[in-house]
């Protein structure tokens, strides 16, 4: 009698606990879902696609870690925290033909001596597959694709998502090969020290 | 026939084989003999077949068309550069012995020049008739030409009353390289199909908008490819050899560049 008494009580918390979870990992999925939806978004409103996006020509490419303080007619913005100078370089030779040609336009870049070489999965986003097979990234394997808000739960642990081949720059010399690569196409450039802004 | 044909037939998505065959079938009715594809745009296989079946019922012989195919960047980026075991392929599989044009689709700086001297080796031993790059500027030539010593026969670049590419045009024509024009209406972006100035010439010449612009392409002395999945359109286009633009109406046109990219090349193809 004792028995069937602990086993009866032992089934009632054992099934309360079940839908206790139940509900708290379906709440957790959509609670995951709603988030990694919301990232996606954010990283999607960072990229552009030409196929859709009709704009070209702009005067001025506002690139970096902040945004500048001067507001620019005819601007796109790249613009992701902690973003670094390297790949807002990457970021630039991948659409730096959206400026109108002629030396008529500039790139401002924004940038931190903190963040130099470091890649995030914002910046891989807005990366051409080759640009992301020869730093290491396959899109097609990787999670953070897919679920951006695991990438952003690292990020929580402090543990950034890091390229497996990116060199580590000095400043001087990665504002060197930036000046040489605008000027080269004709594409005037200034950089902000986000520490003085 | 060895003569560079005059226009080509573009087959950028083209998904349907059953269209891509009346419009291949229409074209060499009306005497184009040009046809581009290339790996991406998944059709190598499917032309080469209609083409095939065509030539033996026509009895036409394969130099008397040309088919034009192109190395893409995951092909540059496999092999480094080397990428002779991809047009032996493409060649197996679209069951023909040589292509009469090879481009580099994209000019990826990491790869080029490595890519450039296989196009040459593979145009030396007769798989490749001619050899081009596509989606460059004159800095890209030079710089090729510089290091390599090995001109183009071709480019193949977007071209149209909104892009005129005049530098490229100039360079390229005082160093005989034929151009080709992709996207040569500019897609009849509202700019070309509302500009009050085309119009007018449309209606002085009895001809369509599009048959002036193709008209405007051969008098600069370019190669337009147009793809269309229309067949009246194939007919329209064949029919502007017999009419010329003035002086004034070719300045006119002219006169609409804004640099305007569709296949912005920066992100199709980066530090290009």
């Amino acid at each position: 009698m004792k028995i069937k008494v602990i086993l009866l009580i032992l089934n009632t918390i054992i099934y309360f606990f079940s839908i206790a979870l139940g509900i708290i990992i379906t709440t957790m999925l959509i609670i995951t879902y709603i988030l990694n939806r919301y990232y996606s978004n954010v990283i999607s409103n960072q990229s552009f696609n030409f196929a859709t996006d009709n704009r070209r020509n702009f005067t001025h490419l506002i690139i970096g870690n902040k945004d500048t303080s001067q507001q620019y007619n005819n601007s796109l913005k790249f613009i992701a925290p902690q973003r670094s100078l390297y790949a807002s370089y990457i970021i630039i030779q991948t659409y730096y033909s959206l400026l109108q040609e002629d030396g008529i336009s500039t790139i401002h870049i924004t940038y931190s001596n903190k963040y130099i070489s470091n890649l995030s999965l914002l910046d891989f986003r807005l990366m051409h597959p080759i640009t992301k097979a020869q730093l290491g990234y396959i899109s097609k394997s990787h999670i953070s694709d897919r679920f951006p808000f695991l990438h952003v739960l690292h990020s929580i642990c402090n543990y950034r998502l890091r390229s497996k081949s990116s060199e580590q720059y000095k400043i001087t010399s990665l504002k060197n090969e930036i000046i040489q690569f605008c000027s080269i196409r004709n594409i005037s450039i200034k950089f902000y020290d986000t520490a003085q802004l | 026939m060895n003569l560079t044909p005059p226009i080509f037939i573009g087959t950028f998505r083209h998904s349907d084989e059953l269209v891509l065959q009346e419009i291949i079938k229409k074209s060499l009715d009306c005497g184009i003999y040009g046809f581009d594809t290339s790996p991406s745009y998944n059709t190598e296989v499917s032309l080469s077949k209609i083409l095939n079946s065509e030539l033996s019922c026509r009895k036409i012989k394969r130099e008397d068309i040309w088919i034009s195919d192109k190395i893409d960047w995951w092909q540059m980026y496999n092999t480094n550069g080397v990428i002779s075991k991809y047009v032996e392929i493409a060649l197996q599989k679209m069951g023909i012995n040589y292509l009469d044009i090879l481009h580099i689709h994209w000019p990826f700086p990491q790869y080029l020049k490595k890519t450039w001297i296989t196009f040459k080796e593979l145009k030396d031993s007769g798989l490749v008739k001619n050899i081009s790059l596509s989606n460059v500027r004159v800095r890209h030539i030079k710089e090729l030409i510089d290091s390599t010593s090995i001109k183009p026969d071709f480019i193949q670049i977007e071209c149209h009353p909104l892009r005129t590419c005049k530098e490229e045009l100039t360079y390229c024509k005082s160093h005989d390289i034929k151009v080709q024009a992709y996207s040569p209406v500019c897609q009849m972006r509202n700019e070309i199909k509302e500009d009050i100035g085309i119009s007018e010439i449309s209606k002085n010449h009895n001809k369509t908008i599009n048959q002036i612009i193709l008209k405007w392409h051969i008098q600069n002395g370019i190669i337009p490819i147009f793809m269309t999945s229309k067949i009246h359109r194939v007919q329209e286009n064949c029919d502007i050899f017999n009419f010329n633009l003035t002086k004034n109406e070719m300045e006119y046109i002219d006169s609409l560049n804004q640099n305007y990219k569709i296949f912005v090349e920066s992100i199709c193809c980066p530090g290009c």
